[in-house]
């Protein structure tokens, strides 16, 4: 717990301190930890695992390019457009919820998965949008990571307050009954596809301000970073890692997930998915509750 | 209510595909009443409770609850107003504590507590009442049968229902369990004045408790009556194949 916090009053630091290379390192810790609070309201709490929540990652960078694009003489910091890309993939998830979340256990993995490709394929066919160039945003914004970086941070502690207030408040005593038994929930008075669809828009809105943050940082998007499923792969790994369903887990499997994969991909390049892949099943089978789990029964301190 | 009657069943026909589970039947149940309802495997007391509670939507009849018409209305909203049940096989959320299985009764169906911190007292009196209060802290998959029947009691009376359903909570209970079983059940009508409709294979403990017994027979009400009457009754001993109703154990 502690070397946590001095790890997070030292990134706080970090893009001041001028590191680009460190600062990058901590970007990609806090967008690792940011989805992973973001599957977490939905994927935690329900248990709808979502295999296409790269979605609203990639909905959510989009629609910041957008409105980038078109309002860039407005002279306003781009970061603010990223809200605009979290009400888009909300408003995706809105409208995709009800008739989605209708589909239970792998059929809805599977059928998450299918809308996020087609998304991905949609958009690459749009010329609008680049079509499968993508969208060179370069020209309208300037290199500020300092802004990047805080904007995350504002983000984190967002995700991690409405998550702290989820987990106890009615709506959290709800989801967790859905993912318990859905169908006792529905008749001992839960408003299960009210519920489901509300976890759905809210984990949606942090993935998309987060792909917004991203594509303005990086200055150029594409359907094939912006929706890769690794991407999905990873958020549901750091959130296993963690525990799922709980106010911590989210912090502490980003974390290690990110320099997990900060390692790999250093040392053995591309064979960090196979590393992930590993350690997904892996935790299924013998950690289902995550490193808060292990040590909620060890201390019963954490989340 | 001008009239005593809290439940009212109308003609309620249901199918799946070409079985007819149930083929009109009309159920009446009085403010305060506890209504046994009996008859052999398979002769529709279940889906009657899930036509009931809007589990399952009825091809043909109206169920009438407190004066409203709650036909076809989604699960949730039917327990908001005041019915609560339980299941034949538990479904507890298992990997959820005893008491927060309780809680979510107390947050949701009619009493629906705003928070956590309201509902508190609610759960810790039903708690209490059923005899888990000393388990409150346990994972509820780890109960035992006869206390996961406790639960599921539990988690419907936090809920503060008017109505309570109860599916064969008695089955696989010792005798000694189900006297206790049955004492709990009066007390819930005594101090919390609900009405109790109660699906029973245990013949002594349905004789014993009900005010008014109501037999189930392939789908049709055979009979219904006081249990004297309903012992007594020719269609029924038939529909038992004549085994002696009034004796106890098992159909
Ligand atoms: N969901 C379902 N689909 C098809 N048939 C069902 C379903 N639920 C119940 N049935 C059938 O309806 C009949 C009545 O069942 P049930 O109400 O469970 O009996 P019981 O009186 O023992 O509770 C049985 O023949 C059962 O097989
Ligand atoms: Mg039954």
């Amino acid at each position: 717990m502690l070397t946590l916090i001095g790890f997070e009053a030292l990134a706080i630091a970090i893009p001041f301190m001028g590191s680009s290379s460190a600062t990058s390192l901590f970007m990609s810790v806090l967008e690792y930890m940011v989805l992973a609070y973001s599957i977490n309201l939905l994927t935690g709490f329900t248990g709808y695992v979502d295999f296409g929540h790269v979605v609203f990652f990639g909905i959510g960078a989009y629609a910041t390019a957008v409105m980038v694009q078109s309002f860039h003489a407005l002279g306003v910091n781009p970061y603010v457009f990223s809200i605009a890309g979290g009400l888009m993939a909300s408003l995706f998830a809105l409208i995709l919820g009800a008739p989605i979340l209708k589909i239970r256990g792998a059929y809805f993995a599977i059928a998450t998965l299918g809308v996020s490709e087609a998304v991905s394929v949609i958009i690459s066919n749009t010329p609008a949008l680049g079509g499968s160039y993508g969208m060179p945003l370069a020209a309208y914004v300037k290199y500020d990571l300092t802004s990047a970086y805080l904007s995350m941070w504002i983000l984190l502690l967002a995700a991690m307050a409405v998550t702290l207030y989820v987990a106890n408040s009615k709506f959290g005593y709800g989801l967790r009954a859905i993912r318990e038994d859905e169908d006792a929930a529905e008749v001992m008075g839960v408003n299960t596809r009210l519920y489901k669809v509300a976890a759905y828009v809210l984990s949606a809105f942090f993935a998309g301000v987060a792909g917004g943050i991203f594509g303005i940082v990086t200055a150029y998007i594409d359907t094939g970073g912006y929706f890769s499923v690794s991407k999905t792969v990873e958020m549901l790994v750091a959130m296993m890692l963690g525990g799922y369903g709980t106010l911590l887990g989210p912090l502490i499997g980003g974390f290690v997930l990110s320099l997990l994969e900060y390692t790999t991909v250093v040392y053995i390049a591309n064979l960090h998915l196979l590393v992930f892949g590993v350690i997904l099943i892996l935790l299924v089978l013998f950690l289902p509750e995550g490193i808060v789990g292990v040590l909620r029964r060890r201390t019963r301190l954490v989340g | 209510m001008a009239t005593g009657i809290i439940l009212e069943a109308k003609d309620v026909v249901k199918r799946f595909g070409g079985l007819e589970a149930l083929r009109g039947v009309s159920v009446e149940v009085g403010r305060e009443e506890i209504l046994g309802l009996v008859g052999p495997n398979g002769s529709g007391k279940t889906v009657f409770f899930n036509v009931v509670t809007g589990v399952y939507k009825p091809e043909g009849g109206r169920i009438i609850f407190k004066g409203r018409d709650i036909t076809g209305l989604p699960p949730h909203a039917i327990a908001r107003m005041g019915i609560g049940r339980t299941f034949q096989v538990p479904k507890p959320f298992s990997a959820m504590s005893v008491r927060d299985n309780v809680m979510i009764g107390a947050l949701f169906g009619k009493h629906g507590a705003k928070n956590p911190y309201e509902a508190a007292k609610v759960v810790d009196e039903v708690l209490e009442l059923t005899g888990l209060a000393g388990k409150a802290d346990l994972q509820a998959g780890l109960l035992n049968v006869p206390e996961k029947r406790r639960l599921e009691m539990a988690r419907a009376l936090a809920s503060r229902p008017e109505l309570l359903l109860l599916d064969e909570v008695l089955a696989g209970l010792t005798p000694t369990e189900i006297d206790e079983a049955l004492g709990m059940i009066r007390s819930f009508r005594k101090e919390l004045g609900l009405a109790v409709i109660m699906v029973e294979h245990v013949m002594r403990a349905v004789m014993n408790i009900s005010d008014r017994i109501v037999v189930f027979n392939a789908g049709r009400k055979i009979a219904e009556g006081s249990p004297s009457e309903v012992a007594n009754d020719q269609a029924v001993i038939e529909a038992y194949l004549g085994a002696p109703i009034t004796g106890g154990g098992r159909e």
